[in-house]
């Protein structure tokens, strides 16, 4: 079975290049476009994989990962944050709201999928 | 001293001086012609035995001047002139300043021994008893006194001896002694030096010295009494102001003072009243108007330095308003690069003809440079604004060498330029460096050397050992070289030069000499036009560290830049915040690990006791407990007994290291820590703890199996 991944920007295009890869590498894309609306896909599509833009309307997503890390019956989620800013205070922040790694936009396919998998086989590991 | 005040000109005054060199040199030759002059008229007189032509002054009681007087000072402007010059004739200056000395020498020589050496009526005869000289046509014992000292001056022009300036010392000697003479002919009193009814200096005698001593002080415009005298501050302008008024009040006031008492108007008393009340009227007048004139230019300078200090705040506003600026730039930057890049590779992957695979290709790699530059625009933008830190550690240089050739490898084949990484030849090089801007300075000077070079050309990497503890680390390569005018240039930002101007991000290298500098090294460059040029990092070497231990486990080797992700949650317990940085700054490498920390050595078992983590790393030296006890605390108890615990420390003996390890360490670290041994370290004892805690994939393919090879690397 083809794992989940939850893919939360508010960029339509940053969504369409994520979902291109990943479905590329096999997985299942959902899609959303500002934290609120993550944290109702996650709740109820429960995906192994959460991206989240760092930058989004509404709830950003270092707020989404908190939120999401404060229910105990999600805590199976890989969340991932992901942001154009590239220096340590943002990274030391979103491992300080729960996320399991941050990305630095622009986002490498590679990479992308490489973090991806890489959690993921460590989760069923 | 009557100076005259030398025209301002318009060519840029000196900074500190009112006036400009060109100025004094005006006026020095303007006292050489002035000499010049008065010898000349003074000779015609000789010629043609005119009295007033002798004197030039038409008064009745003046005495004439003498020949060998008149034929001096005309030597004298004669050699002035030639020492100021475009193209100063200094043999011929000092040819006529040594026999002006001679002629004032020989005249004393007389004098003192009372022997008569013929050289007064050489030229011309004078009657005895004409005048009042102690030998017909023979000048003044004081004249001859001054021509020595102004000829030792002109001879001397130029010279400094330590503090003083000769030059100049002796022409305030001239003039003060020129100086008295004046006083005592303008006064009509005859009892004082110089003045003496056996020899008296002439009026316009006098007058040429006090003008040639002037233009023999501008000759000399270094010395300090020139500079003092004509400075733009306070004290030049009280100099300026004071000293004439010292020299001509007294002699004015006095010679007012003396008529009034020969023509009886008042007696000696009266006399002396007056002189007093009016000194002290003019003094303080003149002392008030020059204390307005100061405090009106401390205004100014008080305004200054305010505006200054306005304006270097409204410099420090827009540089930093300028970073923030480049700061948010970068990031907006990166969305739209994001879909350049993600989708350009995607395309890339895409099973396209080669016509559109190329122009794929042509996307990602200008979306590549494009952030090669936003990151480097963000790096100068963070040192400008003293944001970019280094992190520096022990660094072993062979395997960043390596790492830097596999990702400069490819720019070489594809350039077709001959890439040489020499490593040292087995020396096991330790820098003390941020590993990762140590690497991107590499691939900067390798990249640069391979861009910059001939068709077919060489690149090579090597290292010198440098001056104490530092390793030279040289980037050579035989290109076109480096123009002299360009090598400062280059290390600016957006600086770029040569034909291959427009490949570079003109960034590359000025980033790479702030970070070496950061590193507390350097970057120069050594170079010449058609000699190929070679680039010097030099770098503080490391000297105590981790080096004797014994080399880890595989897993060290399959770290690569890109950790494999590993999860699990870490205690960290220590006290000190800089560790605690760095240990935080590793686990943020590796995805999935989740850090927890705890100051003490209480606060670090009720962690573990609360919610007993996968691994424990332990620092032994805590406020509270030693890390002994902690270890042993956390071995005694039944949840904690099997937690892995890798024991980070400064300074332990290897007596204490086996202990340790018996007491129940997993593992054993010495600071400063290297980052890589501490990586792999957290990643083995993970794994080793077994799958039900922590777990480490089979690096270095992360991906699930089928899924890495949809995306080829």
């Amino acid at each position: 079975m083809s794992e989940t991944v939850l893919v939360v920007d508010d960029d339509r295009v940053m969504r369409l290049l994520c979902r291109r890869v990943l479905e590329r590498a096999g997985y299942v894309v959902i899609e959303g476009a500002d934290g609120a609306e993550g944290i109702d896909l996650a709740m109820s599509r429960r995906p192994a994989v959460a991206i989240f833009d760092w930058e989004m309307p509404r709830l950003s997503g270092v707020e989404a990962c908190r939120v999401l890390r404060g229910k105990p019956d999600l805590a199976g989620i890989i969340v991932v944050v992901m942001s154009g800013h590239d220096d340590d205070e943002h990274r030391a922040a979103a491992r300080a709201a729960g996320a399991d790694d941050y990305l630095v936009k622009p986002v490498m396919p590679r990479r992308l999928v490489e973090c991806v998998g890489g959690l993921v086989g460590a989760r069923a590991a | 001293m009557a100076t005259p005040a030398p025209p301002a000109d318009g060519d840029g005054a000196a900074a500190e001086l009112v006036v400009s060199r060109r100025a004094l040199r005006r006026v020095s030759i303007g006292t050489a012609w002035f000499a010049l002059a008065v010898a000349a008229v003074v000779l015609l007189g000789w010629i043609l035995g005119d009295e007033t032509l002798k004197r030039i002054v038409p008064f009745h009681r003046e005495v004439s001047m003498k020949t060998n007087t008149a034929v001096a000072l005309g030597l004298t402007g004669w050699s002035l002139w030639l020492s100021q010059l475009e193209k100063p004739g200094r043999a011929g200056a000092r040819i006529c300043a040594a026999a002006v000395m001679a002629i004032g020498a020989a005249t004393l020589v007389e004098y003192t021994l009372g022997v008569n050496l013929g050289i007064d009526q050489l030229l011309f005869h004078e009657p005895f008893g004409v005048v009042h000289t102690s030998s017909p046509n023979r000048m003044a014992a004081n004249t001859a006194f001054c021509f020595v000292a102004l000829g030792l001056a002109l001879v001397l022009v130029g010279r400094r001896a330590g503090k003083w300036c000769p030059t100049s010392v002796l022409a305030l000697i001239v003039a003060a002694i020129a100086g008295l003479a004046l006083i005592g002919i303008g006064m009509g009193v005859t009892a004082i030096p110089g003045v003496s009814q056996q020899a008296r200096m002439a009026l316009m005698t006098a007058i040429t010295f006090v003008v040639l001593a002037v233009g023999c002080g501008c000759a000399s415009p270094d010395s300090a009494s020139v500079r003092r005298f004509f400075s733009a501050g306070s004290g030049g302008l009280t100099v300026r102001r004071l000293l004439p008024v010292a020299f001509v009040l007294p002699v004015a006031l006095g010679s007012v003072r003396l008529a009034g008492e020969q023509a009886g108007v008042f007696g000696a008393e009266v006399g002396t009243w007056l002189l007093i009340v009016a000194m002290i009227i003019c003094i303080g007048g003149v002392v008030w108007q020059l204390s307005g004139s100061i405090e009106r230019g401390d205004r100014e300078l008080r305004q200054a330095e305010h505006d200054l200090r306005r304006a270097v705040a409204e410099a420090e506003r827009a540089s930093d308003a300028k970073s923030q600026f480049l700061s948010a730039m970068s990031h907006e930057l990166r969305t739209p690069l994001n879909a350049i890049l993600g989708f350009g590779q995607l395309l890339e992957f895409d099973e396209l003809d080669a016509e559109q695979h190329e122009s794929a290709h042509h996307i990602v790699e200008a979306g590549r440079h494009l952030l090669g530059l936003v990151n480097e625009v963000l790096d100068i933008a963070r040192i400008e604004s003293g944001k970019l830190t280094v992190s520096v550690e022990p660094v072993a240089l062979g395997p960043v060498l390596e790492e830097v050739g596999a990702l400069i490898g490819p720019l070489g084949r594809e350039r077709g330029i001959t890439v040489e990484i020499d490593r040292g030849a087995g020396e096991p090089w330790r820098l003390l460096a941020d590993r990762q801007r140590l690497q991107q300075i590499f691939i900067n000077l390798l990249s640069n050397a391979i861009k910059y070079n001939h068709a077919g050309g060489w690149v090579r990497l090597y290292c010198e050992p440098g001056a104490g503890e530092t390793l030279a680390i040289v980037v050579a390569d035989g290109g076109p070289g480096i123009d002299s005018s360009d090598q400062d240039r280059m290390f600016e930002p957006f600086e770029r030069i040569g034909e291959h101007a427009a490949e570079g991000t003109g960034l590359g290298l000025a980033l790479a000499r702030h970070l070496a500098e950061l590193m507390a090294g350097s970057l120069a460059v050594d170079s010449q036009p058609g000699a190929g040029a070679r680039f010097i990092l030099t770098l503080p070497l490391s000297v105590s560290g981790p080096a004797d231990l014994p080399p880890r486990s595989s897993v060290a080797v399959a770290i690569g830049p890109m950790p494999a992700g590993a999860s699990g949650d870490v205690l960290y317990v220590e006290d000190n915040p800089a560790n605690i940085a760095l240990v935080e700054s590793v686990c943020a490498r590796v995805p999935g690990l989740r850090l927890r920390t705890a100051a003490t050595g209480r606060g670090g078992l009720d962690a573990a006791r609360s919610r007993p983590p996968d691994l424990i790393l332990l620092d032994l030296h805590l406020p509270d407990l030693g890390g002994e006890d902690v270890l042993e605390a956390l071995r005694s108890r039944p949840d904690t007994a099997g937690t892995p615990v890798l024991i980070l420390t400064a300074d332990a003996t290897f007596g204490e290291q086996a202990r340790l390890l018996a007491a129940g360490a997993d593992g054993y670290l010495t600071k400063p820590l290297d980052v890589h041994e501490l990586q792999a370290e957290i990643l083995r004892l993970l794994a080793a703890s077994g799958p039900e805690s922590g777990s480490v994939p089979g690096p270095p393919a992360p991906a699930p199996s089928g899924r890495a090879a949809v995306i080829p690397a």
